[in-house]
């Protein structure tokens, strides 16, 4: 899977480093001094780095914990989220990140102590409900194995009760969930985009029905389950396909372990869908009736409000308005 | 197209016998050769980081390279201990006299096995103290590496290296034709590498294509240049949604730039999206 490895030298020595090694015998060392030097350089192509993504190990010195926009969270007044990782195994055609970088290698900050030091600052100071998000960046469980980020960081929210973790993925990388005692302030959030749209848009993501499986599976142990329809993607069968989705997740869920539900549109800042149109010029859901809102790449506002209203009272026939959280930028 | 930089005669060679390559006497600053399809150039630059800039600098001028093409230095090098006649690609390039680095980006799975490279000022005859770290030594790949870079996407772009001399097998014992057969025994190592990064290049055309009837279109009505990047997009759409249609027919009465796009548009913003 991982063919080359960088290692940044100061941290060549660093137990996870050196445990994370162990794993890929096989795989070519290269080593550097800071993570710049290969990610994100000028003349790289995320589309071809995609084909075969090195795995990066760095030291993350600052930007730990980073507020979340303010339209997105699920309760608290006090929102951040943090990137062990940035970049995804995943190849979802409608990502950010494909735009935001010019790698599509996978950065992996091993100096975890340093993430949870800052978390737990943050919870002691925190005078109001305090929520952390992880899986902006990268698939939180999708290189669980590799990363061992859950052995750490549930720790970490076990010792601080108050604070709640979202771990967001599409993932059924579980075992580690499986075998672990469930955290009251864990939520686990599935991404969901229709069996349809997935099969054409969420490449190398495992299907819909087997994140369902994942989910009812944790349930059993006792989890948190959070989904997040998001972004809600334009079909001209969206209705049905919408419909579907709702009942084949909602109806699996146990009412008291199921922790939230968000939604939200297709969005992305401007230059990064320029970006991607080049990448995939000939990509349907770049040909969508998109517009431009303030910088913002949207549908055009008569389907996203359509959307949005029609997917907000489909899931409201399912659950209790308090578990429902749409994001508010696009409403 | 695939340009090849060498520093010697005796490396091009082989190159030059195997894709028949013709002297292109229009080039006066450096010796180049290129296919009779013009999709592969060879560049001969002489010794040295400078020359090998220079010598890739001017290809790129010359033949006005595109960022999808592919770009090879290829030559001989020297090895504390490596066979002669191994062949290694590089995965680090460190210039030796300022200790910069670059990571060329192997996208593929090559044959022969990816090694650091020194770029080193002057030809390195002490095996034993020069080399601590094991690198393959040289003198043209920072050079050629750090230039090409500004011209192409770096996936496309490696070096590859041919061990000619180690302790055992110092350099003064090396000959024009040694090195000549050096290059030719690997021509198969070469062009494997060369398949790989071919289909890798395959990848991008399609996104720098342009649309069709875009050339059409810019010379009937006057687009600016922000427009004309509309213009491509919409025709990207275009060839999505409706690729049996032809936009000219909605374009009759258009008589500017903003007319065309709106049309176009128009047209588009109806179509149904089906996943």
């Amino acid at each position: 899977m991982i063919e080359t490895i960088y290692i940044e030298e100061q941290i060549a020595n660093h137990p996870r480093t050196l445990e994370l090694l162990a794993r890929f015998p096989e795989a070519t060392r290269i080593y550097c001094e800071r993570y710049g030097e290969i990610f994100n350089r000028k003349a790289q192509s995320f589309r071809l780095q995609k084909k075969q993504p090195a795995l990066i190990l760095a030291e993350k010195h600052k930007g730990f914990v980073l507020p979340t926009p303010e339209a997105y969270g699920i309760g608290a007044k006090e929102n951040y989220y943090f990137s062990h990782m940035m970049n995804c195994l995943y190849d979802c055609r409608y990502c950010f990140l494909q735009g935001m970088y010019q790698s599509a290698h996978y950065v992996l900050f091993v100096n975890y102590e340093s993430f949870a030091k800052v978390i737990e600052d943050k919870i002691q100071k925190a005078e109001k409900e305090i929520h952390f998000f992880s899986g902006y960046d990268c698939d939180s469980l999708a290189l669980e194995p590799v990363t061992k980020f859950l052995d750490y960081f549930l720790p970490v929210f076990r010792a601080n009760p108050d604070a709640l973790l979202e771990i967001r993925s599409k993932s059924t990388q579980i075992r580690t969930l499986l075998n672990t005692e469930p955290l009251e302030n864990c939520v686990l959030a599935w991404s969901f985009t229709p069996t349809e749209i997935a099969a054409a848009l969420e490449h190398k993501t495992p299907s819909v029905s087997r994140r369902i499986e994942a989910i009812k599976k944790l349930q059993e142990r006792g989890w948190h389950i959070g989904l997040r329809f998001d972004p809600l993607i334009y079909s001209s069968d969206y209705k049905s396909q919408y419909q579907k989705l709702f009942t084949d997740t909602l109806q699996v869920c146990n009412p008291e372990l199921l922790h939230s539900v968000s939604l939200g549109s297709f969005r992305l800042p401007k230059g990064f869908f320029k970006s991607l149109q080049k990448m995939y010029p000939t990509e349907k859901l770049f040909a969508s009736p998109l517009e431009d809102e303030h910088g913002m790449i949207s549908y055009k506002e008569e389907i996203r409000s359509e959307m949005l209203n029609f997917c907000s009272n489909e899931i409201l026939n399912h659950i209790p308005e308090e578990k429902f959280f749409p994001c508010q930028d696009v409403l | 197209m695939i340009h090849f930089i060498c520093a010697l005669k005796c490396e091009a060679r082989s190159l030059i016998a195997h894709y028949r390559l013709k002297h292109c006497t229009d080039s006066e600053s450096f010796p180049l050769y290129i296919s009779a399809d013009k999709q592969i150039s060879l560049t001969v630059s002489g010794l040295g980081k400078i020359n090998a800039a220079a010598a890739t600098a001017f290809t790129h001028a010359f033949l006005h390279t595109g960022k999808q093409d592919i770009w090879l230095n290829i030559g001989i090098a020297g090895h504390k201990e490596l066979d002669i006649g191994e062949v290694t690609l590089a995965h680090k390039i460190i210039d030796q006299s300022n200790q910069q680095s670059w990571y060329p980006q192997i996208i593929f799975s090559p044959h022969c096995q990816s090694m650091e490279i020194l770029s080193c000022d002057n030809p390195v005859t002490d095996y034993e103290s020069t080399i601590l770290s094991g690198a393959v030594f040289e003198m043209e790949a920072a050079g050629f590496y750090a230039t090409a870079c500004r011209f192409a996407t770096g996936e496309l772009i490696h070096v590859i290296k041919i061990i000619s001399d180690n302790q055992q097998y110092p350099a003064d014992k090396i000959s024009e034709s040694s090195v000549a057969n050096l290059v030719k025994n690997k021509l198969t190592s070469i062009e494997q590498i060369l398949e790989s990064l071919r289909l890798l290049a395959k990848d991008l055309e399609t996104s720098n294509e342009v649309p069709n009837h875009y050339h059409q279109i810019i010379e009937q009505w006057r687009f600016t240049h922000a427009e004309r990047n509309l213009l491509k997009s919409c025709l990207n759409r275009w060839q999505v949604l409706c690729p049996d249609e032809n936009p000219m027919n909605e374009l009759g009465g258009s008589s500017h730039s903003k007319d065309v796009l709106y049309q176009i548009t128009k047209k588009l913003d109806v179509i149904t999206i089906c996943f």
